[in-house]
């Protein structure tokens, strides 16, 4: 327990929070802008995991095709997503269709792959900064990638016709329509496009850790805590949070130990649900009790 | 209710009352000649009745969605195996150790409920469900990590005996709900869900009442939890899983979300899932999960007032074309409503 | 004629709104309606754009039937709506806004652009900030923000519902001059006013609306001058 292995945990928790501030980034505009609150999250990630790996390991395609075949796959299941498990407006009922989707999800997962966990077993580089501080260099690349990715979907959002119609979408949602604009189909694609964001947080995923039908519970309450800490809605936001987060986190398993990490950082989750919904840095509108 | 002007016993006498009791009666005498298998699955599904209810309470009748009703259900559980395994005492200290937590639990979750409202709170709970789940994963000394612990030897019971607790455990859960339904305490979890502000205005204690539901509602999940207890003789932070709420929530919405009799109509997707997975080898057991929750997903989303609404929708329909070209009269109206209570 | 309505009934939430309305708007025209609260204008705006359905009655506009027609479909047609209200986008900065306009046409750089221009010549103050975020303009910038915003959309008929809402009457003189300028050009207007005054001061022809009917009708200087329209919706 020195500073030199501290500051390497830190460095190392930076990378692996940047692919937290991605994919909770994509879970906060689903949620927050586009306002489907979607809880098969979790699942769609772990889903992603598994075609990473398989298509890796089990088929041996080349990676240009993996990648297609995910963003593809999710941009699919985003599509499917809106017609039949979120195609309601009220909120409990999405919460519960999404859930028992992800129960569905899992439970295929495991029907077809098993339990048994998947490991890409890669071997990586390491990038020494100093003699005692490396760095992998997939978790820099991932770290690099996911925030080039989202800086992209911000431009995206901000310059381009289809990311300007969306913003004017979430927001207001008739006159939009007033303006040409149909309402639903751009919800739709907004809705896919923000899925292959999970695809490639999903392909980083599997590139850092380990795949199991579960796994992806696990990150969906990582992104709640990340999306509640950094306002709900908020992008850039989440991406600084997810690395805050993963900070906390690697911070309690190196001082306290990770027996103890899962019900602490839930615990503090919950807290911090009851103390500070709307966002941490967020002194804004009053946002958890008409959400 | 109907109105007959006779006297009192006479208004519980409507055919659908003496079907029900002579379900009951053949339900009592069910463990004489029935066999181990059909047992089983009639004390899971007796128990599932009694969670059902327990979750009609809070989320059918109070409006407070309840996503994760597993965490009081193992609460129930593992106070039992804790208890009397590693503290050795009996197992009523046991089952009163689990209402305890669970009306802490409810003190909790009514807190959160306040001062969040719908998206936000679901996440509380699921947060609150992950750190129940990791503490009986973690806590290796107390909890018995992912193993569980077990109940001791003494507390076997045979099948029949468990039988009559479970059906004891529902008829009371069921009773309990369809009292507190009729009560003054009953329209007010109603009015909480309905309009929680107007409750407010007309100087109902609307955070009191939450609270109140929300520990009627664990305390019968936690009675349940802890007949599951002596029921498996063993536990395992599986109780806390997403399946198990899923499930209940899946029966009850099938049955009628909000109406008193829903656990009762939806309990037969239990049963089938129980018969299912008895016959098909272990590695289909999955299927079982991926069936019911698209039952849910549908019935959610095309039906949500379920089997119930269904037959309030059939028995209105039939009064229609009985009193049709005659004055219109108010029987079918009060037969759909009858049905509803 | 542009736009024709005939014998409009509409229903909302079980309330008879409309009845068996009959307008018109001649090309070139500025048509006012007026009426109190709650006498049916902005239902029937807000039926002739599509946002919602009519029980009975046809909806003609340029030779095209459009009632119960989606919303999203009027714009290509030229046929804009400024709402009750603003409804701006209100994270969107004010440029955003104005683009959103011509959305129908949005592949046609030069031609948006060239329109955002002229946008920005009738209102000086929105070039001023356009990088501004729509919500921290005063009520009659956000006015003419939304007023730009349908004019981005090359509208032959402009429909306008309540102007005049919530603003300060210099505010309020300031826009009637921008909409009769606008008239000018050749852009159709219909407004839906409880401002009656200034409403019928500007007007080619008008109507009343009094409980979802149509109770009077006639060039704005007659209107100006009946009495009974001057004892009840003048002060008269």
């Amino acid at each position: 327990m020195n500073l030199t292995s501290y500051i390497a945990v830190v460095i190392n928790a930076i990378c692996v929070g940047g692919v937290y501030g991605l994919t909770s980034s994509a879970w906060s505009f689903q949620v927050g802008s586009l306002r489907f609150a979607n809880f098969a999250y979790g699942a769609s990630l772990m889903v992603s995991m598994y075609l990473t790996y398989y298509g890796l390991r089990e088929w041996n395609l080349p990676w240009a095709v993996i990648i297609l075949l995910v963003l593809a796959a999710n941009f699919l299941l985003g599509l499917v997503m809106r017609k039949t498990v979120l195609n309601t407006n009220d909120r409990g009922t999405q919460i519960l269709c999404t859930t028992g989707f992800s129960l569905i999800m899992i439970n295929l997962v495991t029907f077809i792959c098993t339990a048994y966990p998947r490991n890409l077993s890669l071997v990586e580089k390491r990038l020494y900064l100093t003699p005692d501080i490396s760095v992998g260099t997939i978790q820099l690349i991932c770290f690099v990638l996911a925030a080039v990715i989202l800086f992209s979907f911000q431009m995206y959002l901000q310059k381009t016709w289809t990311g300007r119609a969306i913003r004017a979408v979430v927001q207001n949602r008739s006159v939009a329509t007033l303006m040409g604009i149909n309402s639903n189909v751009i919800l739709d694609v907004a809705f896919a496009i923000s899925y292959m964001m999970i695809g490639i947080s999903g392909i980083m995923m599997m590139l850092m850790f380990q795949a199991e039908p579960i796994a992806g519970e696990y990150m969906q309450t990582i992104a709640f805590i990340v999306c509640v800490s950094a306002g709900l809605g908020s992008l850039s936001g989440a991406f600084y949070t997810g690395i805050i987060v993963a900070i906390v986190s690697a911070s309690i398993n190196f001082f306290i130990g990770s027996k103890f990490h899962d019900p602490l950082l839930f615990a503090i989750f919950v807290i911090i649900l009851i103390v500070r919904p709307y966002g941490i840095f967020n002194s804004k509108k009053n946002v958890a009790r008409t959400l | 209710m109907d109105y007959k002007n006779s006297s009192k016993w006479k208004k519980y006498l409507t055919p659908r009352n003496i079907i029900i009791f002579i379900v009951y009666i053949l339900l009592c005498l069910m463990p004489l000649g029935a066999n181990r298998r059909v047992l089983n699955i009639a004390i899971l599904s007796l128990m599932y009745i009694g969670l059902g209810a327990s979750w009609n309470m809070l989320s059918g009748m109070a409006g407070i969605f309840s996503i994760a009703h597993a965490i009081f259900f193992g609460l129930g559980a593992y106070s039992v195996s804790i208890i009397t395994s590693r503290l050795g005492w009996h197992a009523v200290v046991g089952i009163l150790v689990g209402l305890v937590l669970n009306i802490l639990a409810a003190l909790l979750v009514g807190y959160i409920g306040s001062k969040l409202s719908g998206l936000y709170f679901t996440m509380a709970v699921i947060g609150l469900s992950q750190t129940v789940y990791a503490v009986a994963l973690q806590w290796f000394h107390v909890t018995g990590g992912s193993m569980g612990i077990s109940v001791p030897k003494e507390y076997l019971m045979t099948k029949q005996q468990l039988f009559y607790i479970a059906l004891a455990l529902a008829t009371a859960c069921m009773l309990f709900c369809a009292y507190i339904r009729s009560s003054r305490i009953g329209s007010n979890f109603v009015a909480l869900k309905e309009n929680p502000n107007l409750a407010m205005a007309l100087g109902s204690n609307v955070y009191g009442y939450r609270i109140l539901a929300t520990m009627f509602s664990t305390c019968m999940a936690s009675l349940c939890g802890s007949f599951y207890a002596f029921y498996m003789m063993a536990n395992n932070p599986e109780v806390f899983s997403g399946t198990i709420s899923i499930k209940i929530i899946m029966l009850v919405i099938v049955g009628g979300i909000g109406s008193t009799w829903a656990p009762v109509a939806g309990i037969f997707m239990v049963i089938l899932d129980e018969l299912i997975r008895g016959v098909m080898p272990s590695r289909f057991a999955p299927f079982s999960v991926v069936v019911y929750a698209l039952v849910l997903i549908v019935m959610a989303l095309l039906r949500p007032d379920g089997v119930i609404g269904i037959i309030n929708q059939f028995k209105g329909w039939i009064q229609e074309k009985r009193s049709a070209g005659g004055e219109g009269r108010a029987v079918a109206v009060s037969a759909g409503k009858e049905g509803g209570r | 004629m542009l736009l024709k309505i005939n014998n409009l009934d509409v229903t909302l939430g079980g309330l008879h709104i409309l009845h068996d309305v009959s307008l018109h708007v001649n090309e070139g025209e500025l048509v006012v309606v007026v009426g109190a609260n709650g006498a049916g204008k902005s239902t029937l705006l807000r039926t002739v754009s599509g946002m919602n359905g009519c029980m009975s009655g046809v909806i003609d506009f340029m030779g095209q039937e459009i009632q119960n027609r989606k919303a999203y479909h009027i714009a290509s047609k030229g046929l804009c709506m400024v709402p009750e209200g603003r409804q701006l986008f209100a994270e969107l900065s004010a440029r955003d806004n104005l683009l959103i306009g011509a959305y129908h046409y949005r592949g046609d750089k030069k031609r948006v652009m060239d329109n955002l221009e002229k946008v920005y010549d009738l209102f000086p103050v929105l070039k001023k900030n356009e990088g501004r975020i729509a919500s921290t303009f005063s009520g009659g910038e956000q006015q003419m923000i939304s007023i730009g915003r349908g004019m981005m959309s090359e509208p032959k008929l402009m429909m306008i519902d309540e102007l005049s809402l919530g603003l300060a009457p210099l505010v309020i003189q300031n826009l009637f001059d921008i909409i009769k300028q606008l008239n000018k050009t050749g852009i159709s207007i219909l407004l839906i006013e409880q401002n009656a005054r200034q409403a019928l001061q500007i007007a080619d022809r008008a109507y009343v609306l009094e409980n979802g009917h149509i109770v009077i009708t006639g060039t704005g200087e007659e209107l100006l001058n009946d009495e009974s329209v001057k004892e009840a919706y003048l002060g008269l």
